[in-house]
């Protein structure tokens, strides 16, 4: 059903509603919306909560597709639909924070910041599917290109138009460092353009409050003058009846002039996204994407007078990756990184080595995503993970990496990655443990309605 | 008479006396206590600069020491300093002899046994660093760079920019940019050389109306009249810079006439220039010495025979050098002679300043491996062979490289106050077993042989005979990784020693066994967390 048939299937609805009251329509709506309690009960689960302790075999509580309690001994309110996961494993939906699946390939270079994916994005792809019947619950859609090619969004794998879908339009700017050579002049040259931007804007606020100084005082001289003149004339009292009109005009014209509003003068669109991170403005992020330890010196170097919120998204499988001999850096600035779960050789060598481990080990704040944006790389990602696990990455950093960090770099911790009180009920029923290589996924819940039709897996 | 005679020789004594006792720096202080008295210099700062710290102590940058201690120092503009101490501050040498105080803190490079010379500098390759700007393209990290440090170059020409080989960073990369104007004065176009003559007179007619302007206005003269400069922009420009002494310009050539022609050019306009190639140039010395060019020689080379010229040919040479060419009646001198192992050795007794250079400018492992820019000694020992001394050899791979590319008063030798480049080899520079265990940019120790490991296993700091070479290859690539746990005993004479049974390598603690059982060979995942540089890269060292 595409969105022309919805939408003409509503206005056919209203059109109906609409001959027997339209009054009683909306109120009707609205208040049924309102008062349905739809209560759902998952009993009998191990429940990783990511946030909190594990539970060994717990009760989560769903009212209308929000988490409303967790724990041991948790009260099921009557009619509720019970859904049975005795010795199965819940998890919260596993998060992929930068993915091109549902891109439409359109390619952009240069700066276009404020080119949205949330725009061009395509719910129809049948890479979603797969990507939900996988376990993933929330993707972060990043734009296609080079340089600043556009902003991200996070959003659910469904095809259903509603709320529930998109969860943050304006997740990150995305920037790419992969190649020094052609992009560190470009980053550098789009924040300095951006500088520019905030300088003129300051200068035209500058020159108004100035302007704004001079009209002030010449309207005070003006009505000085006036009224010495007026004295004069009052003294003389020759003209009586012209000094209340000057007199209205006058203050009129400052009441006009008064309620004047500051306009600041409009930053050319693509670079508001910079401006807006320069100015630290709340809920404002970059990714910044390369591939080898020597991008980041180059990024670190180029963007060096600006300090912005920024995390990482390191392309670590590559065959010749040397990002560990970077790790100690990002450790030491606390980053926020997203890698691939891969081990790799260090080149030239038969030595192997955990990205993943080393970064967790050096203070950075992990989040996993899938090596590719297919669906065998999404339904493979939990084995891969368990693999890390296996050579030595913290269990706990690992869920966390697959679940609440990324939430937290896409701006939804609030909504999903974990699972307490408040949150959305996007949950993965899984056979067994996590970091089992036999595990595999038995249910998919998104807003606490198990999806349909997407968990068989032969 | 007698009696003054002994007042005044008491007198003396007295003063002298004085002297000594008061100001004993001023006849030799004892080694420790001139050893202590450093020592509190540099405890306590001198009270400018204390109140400086005073006024802004958060913002006081720590500085960074490093000390090279106990190696043999070539300095290679001064004399051979035995057991030596190199003290870095920041970057910069701040001071080189024996007894020097070592500050607390600083990081100390023990180089015993060892021999410490200036960093190499390379006029020219390519691939070591990006393209220009070096620091928007390089990668720091690049296996290219690590050979080419392993090769002891610490200063490349890539483009036309002089930059360090700065491992793992972009601080201090760059030394130099637009080092040189290429210009071009070749026999095969003589229209080409008109131009350039014509251009440079009337350059030169500029410059001489200019000071004949100064001239005139320092004595007075109101009619003097300013030159028109308004059509000094583009090639112009660079020709006045040319000419000023400004710039220096580069020209390649190898055959004599075209060697003879430069040089008498350079001397006639009277700038500096560089000739890159000079195949024949041992058959011109002479002039070329006159003419103080300096060159950038290969000695390793074989040329192309190019054309014999006779003097009929010289009919599109500058009027000004016809009579010089028509003394010239010096035949041999106009017959093809090709290239020669002694070019460099000519040039040296000829007062030339020349640089040596490999034939490739890349870090090649095919077709002419062994005469890429890793092997730069390798080219100056081709020269001794051809009879060059090997001070000259060597000074023609460091400071000379560094004059001529202007840079240097930064490196190219070892003194107080250049760049603390260094590198530190097991023996000599020349010789072709040596390799470069350490190299030190900018006060930073940008390499470490026995940490890479592509070298690590080669005679460790120099020993021989203290590794036997393990039986598989490659060979020294870590700990075989264990896929399969330990269950069956291997059978004894069948199978090559498992890694983890090796004996430890010298200065290397066993493997740490037992903390956690293999499983499935991802626990073999090295521990490379502390991997900032490539120093700390444990499990490579000398296997």
């Amino acid at each position: 059903m595409s969105v022309y048939e919805i939408i003409k299937g509503h206005w056919r609805r209203a059109a109906l509603m609409a001959a027997v009251t339209a009054i009683g329509l909306t109120t009707g709506l609205f208040a049924a919306d309102d008062d349905k309690e739809d209560f759902v009960a998952v009993t009998g689960a191990r429940i990783i909560t990511v946030s909190g302790d594990e539970i060994k075999s717990g009760t989560i509580v769903i009212k209308n597709g929000v988490i409303e309690a967790v724990g041991k001994n948790v009260e099921i309110p009557f009619p509720a639909r019970v859904i049975d996961a005795d010795g199965l494993v819940v998890l919260p939906g596993l998060i992929n924070p930068c993915t091109l699946a549902a891109n439409r390939p359109y390619s952009r270079s240069g700066v276009q910041a404020h080119m949205k994916v949330a725009d061009e994005f395509d719910p129809y792809k049948e890479t979603l599917d797969g990507l939900l019947k996988a376990g993933f619950t929330t993707l972060g859609f990043r734009p296609r290109g080079s340089g600043i090619p556009g902003t991200a969004m996070a959003a659910r794998p469904l095809s259903e138009c509603g709320a529930d879908r998109v969860l943050n339009p304006d997740a990150y700017v995305f920037m790419e460092a992969d190649s020094p050579s052609r992009d560190k002049r470009l980053l550098k040259s789009a924040f300095d353009t951006a500088k520019k931007e905030i300088e003129k804007q300051e200068k035209a606020k500058k020159d108004w409050d100035e302007k704004q100084k001079k009209a002030a005082e010449e309207a005070k001289k003006k009505a000085e003058a006036e009224k010495k003149q007026a004295e004069q004339k009052g003294e003389k009292k020759d003209q009586p009846k012209p000094q209340p009109e000057k007199k209205g005009e006058a203050g009129k014209k400052d009441e006009k002039k008064e309620p004047a509003k500051f306009t600041p003068p409009a930053i050319k669109p693509p670079y508001v996204p910079i401006v807006d991170l320069i100015q630290k403005k709340e809920g404002v992020r970059a990714f910044v994407a390369f591939g080898q330890a020597s991008d980041y010196i180059h990024f670190e170097d180029g963007l060096k007078d600006y300090e912005f919120a920024h995390d990482y998204v390191l392309r670590n499988n590559r065959s010749d990756c040397d990002l560990p001999l970077v790790a100690d850096k990002l450790g030491k600035k606390k980053a926020r990184v997203v890698v691939m779960p891969v081990v790799n050789f260090r080149p030239l060598t038969r030595n192997r080595f955990n990205l993943p481990k080393l970064l967790v080990e050096a203070g950075c704040h992990l989040s996993l995503r899938p090596s590719n944006d297919d669906v065998r790389a999404h339904t493979e990602f939990l084995r891969q993970v368990a693999v890390l696990v296996a050579a030595g990455l913290d269990r706990d950093a690992a869920l966390k990496a697959m679940t609440l960090n990324p939430a937290e770099l896409l701006g939804i911790s609030d909504r999903v990655g974990s699972i307490e009180k408040g949150r959305d009920a996007d949950l993965l029923f899984l056979s067994g443990d996590p970091f089992d290589l036999a595990t595999r996924v038995e249910k998919v819940m998104v807003k606490g309605a198990v999806v349909e039709g997407r968990h068989e897996i032969q | 008479m007698k009696c003054s005679a002994f007042a005044t020789i008491a007198a003396t004594l007295a003063i002298c006396l004085f002297v000594l006792l008061t100001a004993p720096q001023a006849w030799g202080m004892p080694q420790d206590e001139r050893k202590k008295a450093m020592e509190e210099k540099l405890e306590k700062p001198a009270p400018a600069e204390e109140a400086e710290k005073k006024d802004e102590p958060a913002k006081e940058p720590k500085e960074k020491w490093l000390a090279v201690k106990g190696g043999d120092v070539y300095t290679i503009t001064g004399p051979v300093l035995r057991d030596a101490i190199v003290l870095a501050k920041d970057g910069i040498i701040v001071d080189l002899g024996r007894d020097i105080a070592i500050p607390d803190g600083a990081e100390i490079l023990d180089a015993t046994g060892h021999r410490v010379y200036p960093g190499l500098v390379a006029v020219s390759s390519s691939g070591l660093l990006g393209s220009e700007p070096p620091e928007h393209s390089t990668d720091v990290y690049g296996l290219n760079m690590i050979l080419g440090l392993s090769g002891g170059l610490t200063t490349v020409v890539t483009g036309n920019t002089a930059a360090k080989l700065t491992y793992g960073t972009l601080e201090k990369m760059v030394l130099k940019r637009g080092l040189f104007t290429t210009i071009s004065y070749s026999r095969r176009s003589s229209a080409q050389r008109r131009a350039l003559r014509a251009d440079l007179d009337k350059v030169r007619g500029y410059l001489r109306d200019v000071e004949v302007f100064g001239l005139r206005k320092a004595a007075g003269d109101k009619d003097a009249k300013e030159p028109d400069n308004k059509w000094i922009k583009g090639k112009y420009s660079t020709y006045l810079k040319l000419l000023k002494g400004e710039v220096t310009a580069i020209l390649s050539c190898d055959l004599t006439q075209d060697l003879r022609d430069a040089a008498d050019l350079a001397e006639y306009y009277g700038f500096n220039l560089v000739i890159r190639g000079g195949g024949e140039a041992w058959a011109v010395a002479p002039e070329l010495g006159r003419s103080n060019v300096s060159m950038i020689i290969t000695p390793r080379r074989k040329i192309r025979q190019g054309p014999s010229y006779g003097p009929e040919d010289d009919e599109d040479i500058n009027p000004d050098l016809q009579p010089i060419l028509a003394a010239w009646e010096d035949k041999r001198l106009l017959r093809e002679t090709g290239t020669s192992p002694e070019l460099a050795r000519i040039l040296y007794d000829h007062g030339v300043t020349f640089a040596i250079i490999p034939q490739s400018g890349y870090i090649s492992l095919g077709g002419i491996t062994g005469r890429d820019i890793a092997t730069m000694p390798m080219e100056a020992a081709f020269a001794v062979r051809g009879g060059l001394p090997e001070d000259a050899a060597i000074e023609a791979i460091t400071i000379n490289a560094a004059r001529l590319l202007g840079v240097d008063h930064r490196v190219g030798s070892i003194e107080v106050g250049k760049d603390a480049d260094l590198i530190i080899l097991d023996g000599d520079l020349l010789h072709y077993k040596s390799m470069v265990q350490w190299a030190v940019v900018n006060g930073r120790i940008a390499y470490d042989k026995e940490k890479e490991s592509l070298f690590a296993h080669i005679r460790p700091r120099g020993k021989e005979g203290t590794e036997a070479i393990p039986e598989f290859w490659p060979r020294d690539l870590g700990p075989m990784p264990t896929f399969v746990p330990d269950v069956e005993p291997p059978v004894p004479g069948e199978e090559p020693p498992a890694p983890g049974e090796e004996p430890p390598a010298p200065g290397e603690e066993p493997p740490v066994a037992g903390e956690e059982p293999p499983v499935a060979g991802e626990e073999k995942t090295d521990d490379g967390a502390d991997e900032q540089s490539p120093a700390t890269k444990e499990d490579e060292g000398g296997k």
